[in-house]
């Protein structure tokens, strides 16, 4: 009964509020009326009947409000009111609104992205995995280790094992050569990860077996990029690296098994040709591949992790993996981790700098929402007048606020939606441009990115609130109205200098931090590797995939060299049975007297084992620093290279000439250690110390079961000109079916490990720009604000004899007064984040004085910039104009 | 008696105002008059309470309110109880009761 006359209440309210208005009006007039007729009747005359009469009612309107207040819907109502108020006075400037629209949707659009970003890099489990809690990663990376888990674990209700190469390799349809991204996979991934194909089918395990199937998955944006998705492909081979394979499958869009970047190509694991190729399936020296395992259902991973550890030692003796190979392989043999630790691991070098671009995001929104507040309170102060009318004629405070509260909502949340759509294509460009391995997130479903823009949104409407509300309805309201909105109130102009201060302060931390990161970007790119690259071009060989065995390897050293060097513009080819950056294989070997010594043993530099042919250090620019270089006869003797790490580990204080380094695999003969090379760089930053030994390419000093692993691996050019397609196809055309010919510059091997620094530079000096231009927005709107506030002070001081430079010289001394002050603390801050960021600088130190000295200038200019045109303006104002109209 | 009118405790001005229409109809400063004189002046009902109040009422469903003319002739709206006002004033009446009978109680003891 009173729910439902409540009900009709309310729809009268809504619906026909006109007429309840009207109403409530009359009801009211003619309380009044018989009040006053009641005092003419108690005797007074008709005049002062209707004041006294108006008097004890007290307020027509305020009584309307309290009866509006207790109406059914009061809050709707109130709150559509309020709405319609915000979006009429946003209408009304939209100069303003679309200011604001469009810096908070930056700023929003920024933070969506990087956190966006560093949510798939740490938090978000790999695509179309069930149960990804069930998921752990094993430390073992030997195929014949990985075998043994698989068939004798009972911790596990399925192991697979998995290798991405860190690069393309080519195959071939037939018609079209194309280097993709493949990966290796036991028939058991697709079961143990629990995700099913898109088309077709996976590969079972028969056809996963050594000697087994050749047959393919295709990924699926391969399928659709070359095969225009077509259905009928099952059936269709390609040629991968000289096999042909039978596509019998297509996985589902954005898989890649547990990898982070991009998966073309699945292949059974044991018709693997990469790196060492076969061999790789039988040795327990080539750490190679990935391990998942599923835990059965009632094991826990510490008991998982102690039968792994109890398999592993019976096929490997105690001390058979040596300390410093333990670091290289990331922790105990046989560890066992969750999955998404091993996922954190692997986005470890993408993983800081994208959560402190993230926090820059948000800083860049901070300074927004400064703007924003600031905007904000300068309207409420220039509406301060019609706020204290409103709340004269009844509006309670919390109502005032609940209105700022509506209009802020309304600015962020029509930036949240600019934010999200800029953050799709922010996202899409940061993935294209900088993080171009990364794939895809693949997650079909977005409410992750839809949740992440309504907290940033609300936080940011919240912000804004806060900042315009903070003095906008402080102090007394009907003193505002007896002085009108003419007097200069000093909480306003503090909170506004307060705002200016947060965002000179914040766009300081901005612009070090973009000359930080640039500053580590060329550094980085200037470092020495102990190489010069700049005219080098190199390719992949990767011989042992094609089934090359060491003899047949070694006899293509000449042919390919003189080839290579009938090309015009090469001046010398250089081949080597590791990939071109320093510390490709780890290796170890034995110096006898030496190896038991502690200093040696607690060593963990990479022990490295590079066979070369002679041109190899003069091609790729290293140094030999003491001794001598090979020679072309030195293919028939026992002599050894090594690096001056490793001269100085070994022999301290001695010479390093003559010494004996025998390779740890049999009980090999001495090699005598013929000269010193310079040392070698994995990469830029890379600071991995390499204890380098090279031996002659096809000589007696190369180790038999290495060269086994790496009969041939890669090739370097050092030549003038652009003659890469020229030496391309002569490799094509000598070596037919190796797989990873791709001739390209040396310098691009780094563009990877440089990355930290060129995404911390770009999306820096991006993101320090935007703050230094809503800065410089700030400043010219408050600075704008403040002198028309103090235009009556200025005339008066005009009028009593000061000169015009008197007037610039105040204004300027306010203005450099609240940038030093926003100067100082945002160098304070800058420190502080400097020395949370100093692990991803390079070669700069974070107190650089230079850096501190420019980026304050910067702002101190952009500031002065800023505060030209509202100095202009106040010089060139009309005093006794000002002062008429006050 | 009363030298000062006793502020309203909230909740009693509902029980007043279906008191006073109680016997009939009446308009706005007729209730607040009623008020006043069967309570001699101890309680001064406020416009600004007695309307926020009626319109409550109102649209709880215990008053209804057409326009009349006063014995002046002159327009004033006048409410009076609904069937559920009846109930409701009866169930105030004697919650109003227990109260004041626990509150008596309490005074008495010693």
């Amino acid at each position: 009964m009173t729910a439902l006359s409540r009900l009709a209440s309310f729809w009268k309210n809504m619906f026909h509020r006109q007429q309840v208005e009207r109403d409530l009006d009359d009801e009211l007039h003619a309380y009044v009326d018989l009040l006053s007729e009641e005092k003419v009747r108690a005797g007074m005359n008709p005049a002062e009947a209707r004041r006294a009469a108006a008097i004890e009612a007290g307020g027509v309107e305020q009584i309307k409000e309290e009866v509006r207040n207790v109406r059914v819907g009061a809050l709707l109502e109130t709150v559509l009111r309020d709405l319609r108020y915000a979006l009429r006075s946003l209408k009304r400037s939209p100069g303003f609104a679309a200011g604001v629209v469009l810096s908070l949707g930056l700023g929003i659009g920024t933070d969506i992205t990087m956190l966006g970003l560093a949510d798939s890099l740490l938090f978000q489990p790999p695509a179309y995995v069930r149960d990804v809690r069930d998921l752990v990663d094993v430390r073992v990376r030997t195929y014949p280790d990985y075998v043994d888990l698989r068939d004798q674990a009972h911790s596990f209700s399925g192991v697979a094992g998995w290798y991405a190469p860190p690069r393309p390799y080519a195959i071939s349809d037939g018609a079209r050569v194309l280097p993709v991204q493949q990966m290796l996979a036991s028939a058991s991934l697709f079961p143990v990860l629990g995700v099913r194909p898109f088309l077709g089918r996976f590969y079972d395990p028969r056809e996963d077996r050594p000697g087994g199937s050749h047959v393919a998955i295709l990924g699926y944006g391969l399928w659709k990029r070359q095969f225009a998705g077509a259905r009928n492909v099952l059936g269709r081979t390609l040629r991968v690296a000289g096999d042909l394979y039978t596509i019998i499958g297509v996985a589902p869009e954005g898989f890649t098994g547990l990898a982070f970047t991009h998966v073309d190509l699945f292949l059974p694991i044991t018709t693997t040709k990469f790196d060492a190729g076969p061999a790789a399936l039988t040795s327990r020296d080539y750490s190679w591949l990935r391990v998942v395992g599923r835990l059965a259902p009632g094991a826990t991973l510490a008991g998982a992790q102690a039968e792994a550890r109890v398999i592993f030692r019976r096929s490997n003796p105690p001390d058979s993996v040596p300390s410093w190979q333990i670091a290289y392989l990331g922790g105990q043999p046989a560890d066992v981790h969750s999955v998404m630790d091993l996922r954190r691991e692997m986005a470890a070098a993408n993983t800081p700098i994208t959560l402190w671009l993230a926090a820059v995001a948000t800083a860049v929104l901070l300074i927004a929402c400064a703007n924003v507040a600031g905007l904000m309170l300068a309207r409420a102060v220039a509406t301060r007048r019609e706020l204290a009318v409103r709340a004269a004629l009844g509006a309670s405070r919390r109502r005032l606020l609940g209105a700022l509260l509506l209009e802020s909502t309304v600015l962020a949340v029509a930036g949240g939606v600019v934010g999200v759509i800029a953050s799709r294509w922010g996202d899409a460009l940061i993935r294209g441009l900088l993080l171009t391995d990364l794939a895809p997130t693949a997650s079909p479903f977005h409410w992750r990115l839809l949740a992440l823009g309504l907290a940033v949104t609300s936080a940011t409407a919240a912000i804004c609130w806060v900042g315009a509300s903070v003095s906008a309805v402080r102090g007394n309201l009907a003193l505002e109205l007896a002085n009108g909105a003419r007097s200069v109130s000093p909480s306003h102009a503090r909170a506004r200098r307060l705002l200016l201060i947060l965002q000179l302060a914040l766009a300081t931390v901005l612009v070090v931090g973009a000359a930080l990161f640039t500053a580590s970007l060329r550094s980085a790119r200037a470092v020495d590797l102990g190489m010069s690259l700049d005219s080098v071009l190199i390719s992949d060989l990767d011989l042992a995939g094609a089934g090359y065995t060491p003899g047949r390897a070694h006899a293509l050293i000449d042919p390919i060299t003189e080839r290579l060097m009938a090309i015009p513009g090469v001046h010398s080819v250089a081949l080597s049975d590791a990939a071109i950056p320093p510390g490709f294989l780890t290796w170890g070997y034995s110096v006898p007297g030496k190896d038991s010594l502690p200093r040696i043993r607690a060593n963990r530099g990479r022990r490295c084992f590079t066979a070369v042919t002679s041109e190899f250090l003069p091609t790729l620019g290293t140094p030999i620093v003491r001794g001598r270089d090979f020679t072309p006869a030195d293919r028939r003797a026992r002599v050894i290279i090594v690096s001056q790490a490793f001269a100085d580990l070994y022999w301290p204080g001695e010479n390093p000439i003559g010494q004996c380094v025998k390779d740890a695999g049999s009980a090999s003969q001495c090699l005598e250690v013929i000269g010193v090379a310079h040392n070698r760089r994995p990469a830029p930053g890379d600071t991995t110390a390499l204890l380098e030994a090279f031996v002659p390419l096809g000589s007696p000093a190369e180790p038999q079961d290495l060269a086994r692993l790496f009969p041939l691996a890669s090739v370097a050019l050092r030549v003038d000109g652009n003659v890469a397609h020229l030496a391309q196809r002569a490799l094509e055309e000598l070596l037919p079916d190796a797989p990873a010919i791709r001739v390209r510059p040396a310098n691009s091997l780094f563009d990877r490990a440089v990355r930290t620094w060129r995404l911390g530079a770009s999306l820096f000096t991006a993101f320090g720009a935007m703050g230094v231009a809503l800065a410089v927005l700030g400043v010219y709107s408050v600075l704008a604000y403040l002198i028309a506030q103090r235009r009556r002070e200025i005339a008066i001081r005009t009028a009593l004899g000061a000169t015009a430079s008197d007037v610039r010289r105040l204004i300027l001394g306010d203005t450099l007064q609240t940038t030093a002050v926003g100067l100082v603390l945002g160098i304070i801050a800058a420190l502080v984040f400097g020395r949370g960021v100093r692990r991803l600088l390079f070669g700069v130190s974070p107190l650089n004085p230079v850096v501190y000295i420019g980026a304050a200038l910067v702002l101190l200019l952009a500031s002065l910039a800023a505060a030209a045109g509202p100095i202009r303006r106040a010089v060139g104002s009309d005093a006794t104009v000002a002062l008429r109209d006050g | 008696m009363a030298s000062k009118p006793t502020n309203l405790l909230q909740g009693t001005l509902d029980l007043l105002i279906l008191r006073s229409l109680s016997l009939g109809s009446l308009h706005g400063l007729g209730i607040a008059r009623r008020v006043e004189q069967i309570t001699r002046g101890t309680f001064q009902v406020k416009p600004g309470s007695l309307f926020p109040a009626l319109h409550r009422m109102e649209e709880a469903g215990w008053l209804t309110s057409s326009w009349g003319e006063s014995a002046n002739n002159r327009r004033a709206k006048y409410y009076e109880l609904t069937r559920s006002g009846h109930a409701q004033l009866t169930a105030e009446t004697e919650e109003w009761g227990r109260i004041s009978r626990a509150i008596r109680l309490m005074l008495q003891a010693t």
